[in-house]
């Protein structure tokens, strides 16, 4: 009954979420703090009885509120269930094999090449420099391409690319086709490059509401380009879901993102937390990736990563190990509040 | 910038869906307007899913269950299936379009009752695959020309029972019948989105006995009797090797957190649904008197809405009743020219609606 490209295709797995014990959840990147406390205000007062209506298709509130955030216009923004579907809409709009490779990172998010392999695209993985940082100029040496894609800070390295990296390799990428950056952990000390869009008109930056907004479970991501860029995701949209995004995420979205003094506070926490988990490992002889992300990718001499998964999921933490040539001596520990990561600095001292 | 959309994108009219009440009030510059537009709840939904809403906002900062663990165990409970034949999706439209990713590839195709939900039409094009339509007869879904449009090609069927936009449906028998027509390698996606509210104890009701053939997929959803049209949350039910295939082409966390707790608290709320249904029943059989009263032909219906032959162009008919703030939606695009379809409403918006219709079919200049 199944359809051939149904064979090849090797679906994302999601880090996991344990049901039955207490653990310290430091494995899928969530904010460990809350979201702003207007979203608790809305709620109490919300009309259930506007659940009986249908969504708005267009998004019209939401959009104009992240306008105003990114000081853009409307029509440059589109709002998806959570940044993997505004990814998928995405790759469905912008690329194909007839132009040549799709060009992404070797070491990334993992969807980037279940994605491909779902919609068929021919992708070309580019290595990482010596560093574990992303080379740029290999985007430039590989021909024809029918795109680019890469996460800025990186995923799972949480290394970040400056902006006037970025604006130099815009300047020097062909201008007919479409360059992704997925900026889900911009926010931990990026700069967003959001500001370029005005300027090329091939670039798309995708955003999520998963990780500095604390609102993973409302399933909320946004992409801002040109406005053309932005029709046609719409017009992916439409032939997919009519109202991929719900009546009360949409509210819970608009409100959260009016609250800047909020979230500056709980990221400065983050940020805190990282530098102080960095600062912590390496004086205990582990080598940690420069992070601007709210994870940190580290390792320890003589440990296996899947070893030290093992050794503190026994302890409690759960953390993530990525099975793969290249980075299997890593883990990736996402940052939680600051008595969560000196509870696991004490564990890392205890036990390896 | 020359964008590489597929050519099958291109190629799809987009779903209109009913505009919002919101937009059309500003349009209009009209307050307080009556929606019997999109088949919603006019009761809204459960207060337990509010108050479940309510109680579980702590965890918003987490991803949801991408394993949808709580609800799926409920409606596994209810229908007497196991979890493992059971997918939840971002509305049934979730469903639909993955069920098309996974089963049809480039040049295959599917067929479909026309007109029914456009829905179907959409996803088989965005998935590469070709829509086969196989006419009503009349306002009922012909199983016959469906089981005859059947190729060599085809990967699945879809059919909509009580049908949308015609609130038509078929019965048990005539559905065993066809599926003996259908071959083995072929998916039967049954959508159910109204299926609370048939009255006809010969209909077929694809749960009754849920996975009586391998290739059967029903859907439903929480958006039609369960007021949860805000939400955003359908299901299927189906063998397993089938929930298995869809399990890799979704998206892992498809359905947020919310949206989760609130339909698995209206799954509890058995008396509420039931006062829902017969609300909304009451209002059908009152319309369709008040209508047949004035002279018009009501379809028949076993759902929560029914098509009307107002007999005059139905998209002027829609136009006018938008000054008086009702909103129902014309059935041009479905071939259907002197039609509205409209869903019962409470018992007030019911009343607006019949009142506002007479003001506008007695303006001779839309009869003329």
């Amino acid at each position: 009954m199944f359809s051939e490209r149904m064979k090849n295709l090797s679906p994302y797995v999601p880090g996991e979420q344990p049901r039955n014990r207490k653990f310290v959840k430091l494995n899928t990147n969530e904010n460990p703090y809350p979201p702003s406390p207007d979203v608790q205000e809305l709620l109490k007062g919300f009309d259930a009885g506007k659940l009986r209506l249908y969504p708005d298709p267009l998004f019209t509130d939401l959009r104009q509120v992240i306008a105003d955030r990114y000081h853009i216009d409307p029509k440059q923004v589109f709002v998806g269930n959570g940044s993997d579907e505004v990814l998928a809409f995405a790759f469905y709009a912008f690329f194909d094999s007839i132009n040549g490779d799709l060009l992404f990172p070797e070491h990334t998010y993992s969807f980037y090449p279940v994605y491909c392999d779902f919609h068929g695209i021919n992708y070309k993985k580019l290595p990482l420099k010596g560093d574990f940082s992303i080379d740029l100029s290999g985007f430039l040496a590989s021909g024809k391409t029918s795109g680019v894609i890469f996460p800025n800070p990186n995923a799972p390295t949480g290394m970040l690319i400056e902006l006037a990296a970025i604006e130099e390799l815009m300047e020097k990428l062909p201008k007919d086709r479409v360059v992704l950056i997925d900026e889900a952990y911009i926010d931990f000390g990026g700069e967003s490059a959001v500001s370029l869009i005005g300027r090329f008109k091939n670039l798309l930056v995708v955003k999520t509401y998963s990780k500095s907004l604390s609102l993973a479970g409302i399933r909320i991501g946004f992409a801002m380009g040109d406005e053309k860029l932005i029709d046609a995701l719409f017009a992916v949209k439409d032939s997919f879901n009519s109202y991929p995004a719900d009546v009360l995420s949409l509210a819970i979205a608009e409100i959260a993102m009016k609250d800047v003094a909020y979230y500056d506070g709980i990221t400065e926490r983050i940020i805190k937390s990282r530098e102080t988990l960095t600062r912590e490992l390496a004086a205990l002889g582990w080598e940690v990736l420069p992070s601007k992300a709210n994870f940190v990718f580290a390792r320890k001499e003589g440990l296996d990563g899947r070893e030290i998964y093992d050794r503190l999921r026994e302890e409690g933490f759960l953390v993530r190990h990525f099975n793969t040539d290249g980075i299997r001596d890593f883990v990736r520990i996402t940052i939680g509040t600051e008595e969560m990561t000196e509870g696991l600095t004490r564990k890392i001292k205890e036990i390896f | 910038m020359k964008l590489s959309i597929p050519e099958q994108i291109l190629s799809i009219a987009p779903y209109e869906p009913g505009k919002p009440i919101e937009e059309i009030e500003r349009e209009y510059g009209i307050k307080k307007s009556v929606k019997l537009a999109s088949n919603e709840n006019p009761l809204g939904p459960s207060p337990m899913a509010a108050a479940a809403v309510l109680e579980n906002i702590g965890n918003m900062h987490r991803y949801p269950d991408g394993a949808w663990h709580q609800l799926r165990s409920k409606l596994a409970e209810k229908y007497g299936v196991s979890t493992d034949t059971i997918i939840i999706g971002n509305g049934s439209d979730d469903i639909i379009a993955i069920l098309c990713h996974a089963f049809l590839a480039p040049g295959d195709n599917a067929v479909m009752p026309f007109p029914s939900f456009l829905m179907y039409d959409i996803s088989v094009r965005a998935a590469g695959g070709i829509p086969v339509r196989a006419p009503l007869n009349g306002m009922a879904i012909d199983l016959d020309a469906v089981a005859g449009a059947i190729t060599p090609g085809t990967r699945m069927v879809f059919l909509t029972n009580p049908n949308n936009p015609t609130g038509s449906h078929f019965s048990r028998n005539d559905f065993q019948r066809f599926l003996k027509a259908v071959p083995e390698n072929v998916l039967v996606v049954v959508d159910e989105a109204y299926a609370e509210f048939v009255r006809d104890p010969d209909a077929y009701n694809a749960l009754e006995t849920p996975l009586a053939d391998p290739r059967i997929v029903c859907l439903r959803t929480f958006s039609k009797a369960y007021g949860l049209a805000g939400f955003r949350v359908g299901y299927g039910i189906m063998d397993p090797s089938v929930a298995d295939v869809l399990h890799r082409v979704r998206q892992p966390f498809n359905v947020n957190s919310l949206a989760q707790v609130a339909a698995a608290a209206a799954l509890d709320d058995v008396a509420f649904l039931e006062k829902s249904v017969s609300v909304m029943l009451q209002g059908v059989d009152f319309l369709e008197a008040e209508l047949t009263a004035m002279g018009l032909v009501v379809h028949p219906t076993q759902a929560n809405f029914f098509l009307v032959d107002v007999k005059a162009d139905a998209s002027r008919v829609f136009q006018e009743l938008l000054k008086y703030g009702v909103i129902v939606r014309a059935m041009g695009a479905y071939g259907f020219d002197t039609c509205l379809r409209v869903n019962a409403g409470l018992e007030s918006e019911n009343k607006t609606f019949i009142a506002a219709l007479k003001q506008v079919l007695n303006d001779s200049d839309i009869n003329g």
